[in-house]
């Protein structure tokens, strides 16, 4: 199993959200003026065909920018490649998001390696999709956006190579100490309130995600269930959260901080975690008024950060 | 457990997104005395709080919704 999953994808995870579900919370989202873009994302969705192509169309349908993160195992040839491509383009598809980096080409290699991403991003511009190979690092692995620059050759310039450091949660949690130096004192989670994630078994969280399997900390990012309830219901209490304000727009390190000066705080979702398990009787005991009182007064210091860069 | 304790009225959401708008846009001299939400939103965008107008005025956040399969395979994404 890859060692950076974040997530806790495995083999021995299978579960996908029933295709009602689907389509009900697509539906819902329609009306909720500010979704633009829909994303299918695991795991790796293209192994859920029948789920990947219903997705496709109906956020297609209901006007959605359409996404799809995969590891490109799909591409060992350019003529595969396309077949893939061409068929989710039919159906609606804009974007395709490429994870590759070292985690991912040890288990790549088992249906061809590299070439695979290539082959993925050559057909993704070709049908005029939006592009972009995603890498995740430690400070130890050998493959980041320079190198894949170099792999794709004449497409780099029609490609986005985005890279960014592992969320050392979940089984990327043994990585920890080759994580990353520290986060920064300030700057905000952009994903927290910005994005919502809906998994499996219904639960939508406030933010990507990343620590929704987790059974420590998953309650944290949990704010609702779109098998019981309206997704409206849920954006509106995302919007009404104090703490999930913090986090966006000053940031859980910054927050953590205030409780413990010496918490290592090496990524915003890893101190989520932390926030949910070490520091969540200290969070709940200083309450709603404090956060309030607290982001007030950090709001005004950023005045002073923003003119100091 | 949940984060419910942290939950704002829609008029402390309201009141305190103004506060907070109000603290960034007296920088510029942008006036207030439109709604939170008519704020030219270049101007908050310069302090990050860009978001948070959208957040004051109570219509939806700029959301992506991720449908979260899982892998089954010795591949994952």
């Amino acid at each position: 199993m890859c060692r950076h999953c974040s997530i806790g994808a495995s083999p021995h995870h299978n579960e996908v959200l029933p295709v009602e579900y689907v389509e009900k919370a697509l539906r819902e989202a329609s009306v909720i003026a500010s979704i633009q873009v829909v994303v299918a994302t695991g795991g790796e969705p293209t192994l859920f065909p029948k789920h990947l192509e219903l997705l496709i169309k109906t956020a297609a349908d209901f006007g959605f920018i359409t996404r799809v993160v995969t590891n490109a195992w799909w591409a060992r040839t350019l003529e595969a490649a396309r077949r893939y491509v061409k068929r989710w383009r039919e159906l609606g598809l804009e974007e395709l998001n490429i994870s590759f980096d070292d985690f991912h080409l040890e288990y790549l290699r088992l249906f061809g390696g590299e070439e695979n991403v290539v082959n993925a991003a050559r057909a993704a511009v070709e049908e005029g999709l939006r592009t972009v190979v995603a890498v995740t690092r430690t400070r130890e692995t050998k493959i980041d956006a320079s190198y894949v620059r170099k792999l794709l050759g004449d497409l780099a310039e029609e490609v986005i190579v985005a890279d960014d450091f592992i969320s050392p949660t979940s089984r990327a949690s043994e990585l920890f100490e080759k994580a990353v130096e520290n986060l920064p004192p300030f700057g905000g989670c952009a994903s927290a309130g910005s994005e919502i994630s809906i998994h499996p078994n219904g639960d939508v969280a406030f933010c990507c995600g990343h620590i929704i399997t987790d059974p420590a900390s998953a309650w944290f990012t949990r704010v609702g269930n779109i098998t019981r309830e309206h997704l409206w219901d849920v954006v509106d209490r995302i919007q009404r959260n104090v703490l999930i304000w913090y986090i966006r727009f000053i940031g859980p390190h910054v927050l953590i901080k205030k409780f413990n000066e010496e918490e290592e705080t090496k990524h915003l979702c890893h101190v989520c975690h932390l926030l949910a398990t070490k520091y969540w009787k200290e969070l709940e005991t200083r309450g709603k008024e404090w956060v309030i009182n607290d982001l007030k007064k950090e709001v005004k210091g950023l005045n002073v950060r923003v003119l100091a860069k | 457990m949940n984060l419910d304790n942290f939950l704002l009225t829609p008029e402390e959401a309201t009141n305190l997104a103004n506060d907070l708008i109000q603290q960034q846009a007296y920088k510029f001299g942008v006036s207030l005395s439109e709604p939170a939400f008519v704020v030219p939103i270049d101007i908050l965008a310069i302090y990050d709080v860009a978001v948070l107008v959208v957040v004051a005025a109570i219509v939806a956040v700029a959301a992506a919704v991720e449908y979260w399969v899982w892998c089954f395979t010795q591949v994952s994404c």
